[in-house]
């Protein structure tokens, strides 16, 4: 291989390493918590991240992105859209879900 | 609660996470080995390995986050000016996202905690049904797994007490945080508030001026 291609590729690799870096962008947190007795069925998933700590426990903490955030449920093979929240850099949100009336409501704190 | 017991609450936490020295680590290693040479078959991948040498990883990046914690807490609990406390907790909201990181539900430690405990109760079910090793053989090999299982366990428990630890820290930072922003804002109307008071009285002072002015100027035809 030619020295100038081999710079070359190493040039590109470490910028697309860099690109990566910048990338990363900043983080938060968010914490789901469970809050009514629910069928074993009930799955839950933020922003198509499948919540899968929920299916043995009532409360997860997972990173996120910083942004507005989609909890929903899946149940019998259908999504149902809870709530959306915000995702703050080097914050933790907390989304409760509780029942209300029937239905299910969140509560962000 | 001070910010300085808050991260010793977590640093407790934290030496359960450091104590995760898998004393049985060892053992499982050399049981996995026995049972390769025994097998004479592929090595498989170990997750509880790969976990315990995660573990250590965790053990010593949040050691150093730690100290940094406990450092900038008690900077924070030093600061009289709401200005400086204020960005001092935006830098410890930073440090305590970071411990955070490590051991989120979604972070690398808690996935491979999960495989590693999925991999112990597969190994200890094999050993239930087994039927290949003599009855002494078997039963010593189910005892170590069962060993193992319970201690990867507690494990990724104390992993879940830190995640706790840490969010209810960070909760507690935030809202602090928040509470100081406040006390900012009100400062900031007050000190808005003083200077129109001042720009009032300064106005009223000219107006009565402007006023003797205006008395002491004699029109022409009176």
């Amino acid at each position: 291989m030619q020295p100038g291609m081999r710079l070359g590729i190493i040039a590109a690799s470490l910028g697309s390493v860099l690109a990566g870096c910048d990338m990363e962008g900043d983080f938060g947190y968010a914490e789901i918590r469970i809050n009514y007795l629910r069928p074993a069925s009930d799955l839950f998933r933020l922003s198509s991240l499948a919540l899968d700590e929920l299916k043995a426990k009532n409360v997860t903490v997972v990173r996120q992105a910083v942004g507005m955030r989609k909890l929903e449920l899946a149940r019998n093979d259908k999504i149902y859209p809870l709530c959306s929240f915000d995702v703050q850099k080097n914050r933790i949100v907390t989304v409760t879900v509780s029942t209300s009336g029937g239905s299910l409501q969140c509560l962000i704190q | 609660m001070t910010y300085s017991s808050c991260s010793r609450m977590a640093s407790v936490y934290l030496t359960g996470i450091a104590s995760m020295a898998f004393l049985g680590a060892p053992t499982l290693i050399s049981a996995g080995h026995a049972e390769t040479t025994q097998n004479a078959t592929v090595a498989a991948p170990n997750p509880i390995d790969d976990f315990k040498k995660q573990t250590d990883d965790v053990k010593k990046s949040l050691q150093s986050v730690l100290a940094k914690i406990d450092e900038s807490a008690k900077a924070i609990e030093s600061l009289s000016q709401p200005e400086a406390a204020s960005k001092q907790i935006e830098e410890l909201q930073a440090l305590i996202a970071q411990a955070l990181d490590v051991v989120a539900d979604n972070g690398e430690v808690a996935k491979l905690g999960a495989k590693a405990l999925q991999y112990a109760n597969a190994k200890q079910k094999q050993f239930e049904t087994d039927t290949k090793f003599a009855p002494a053989d078997r039963a010593m090999l189910l005892r170590e797994w069962r060993r193992i299982r319970e201690e990867t366990e507690s494990a990724v428990a104390d992993l879940g007490k830190a995640r706790d630890e840490f969010s209810g820290l960070l909760r507690t930072v935030q809202t602090r945080g928040d509470f100081i922003t406040e006390l900012q804002a009100i400062n900031n109307a007050q000190r808005m508030l003083e200077v129109v008071r001042q720009l009032g009285g300064e106005i009223r002072s000219t107006s009565d001026t402007m006023k003797g002015y205006v008395r002491t100027i004699v029109p022409p035809e009176s």
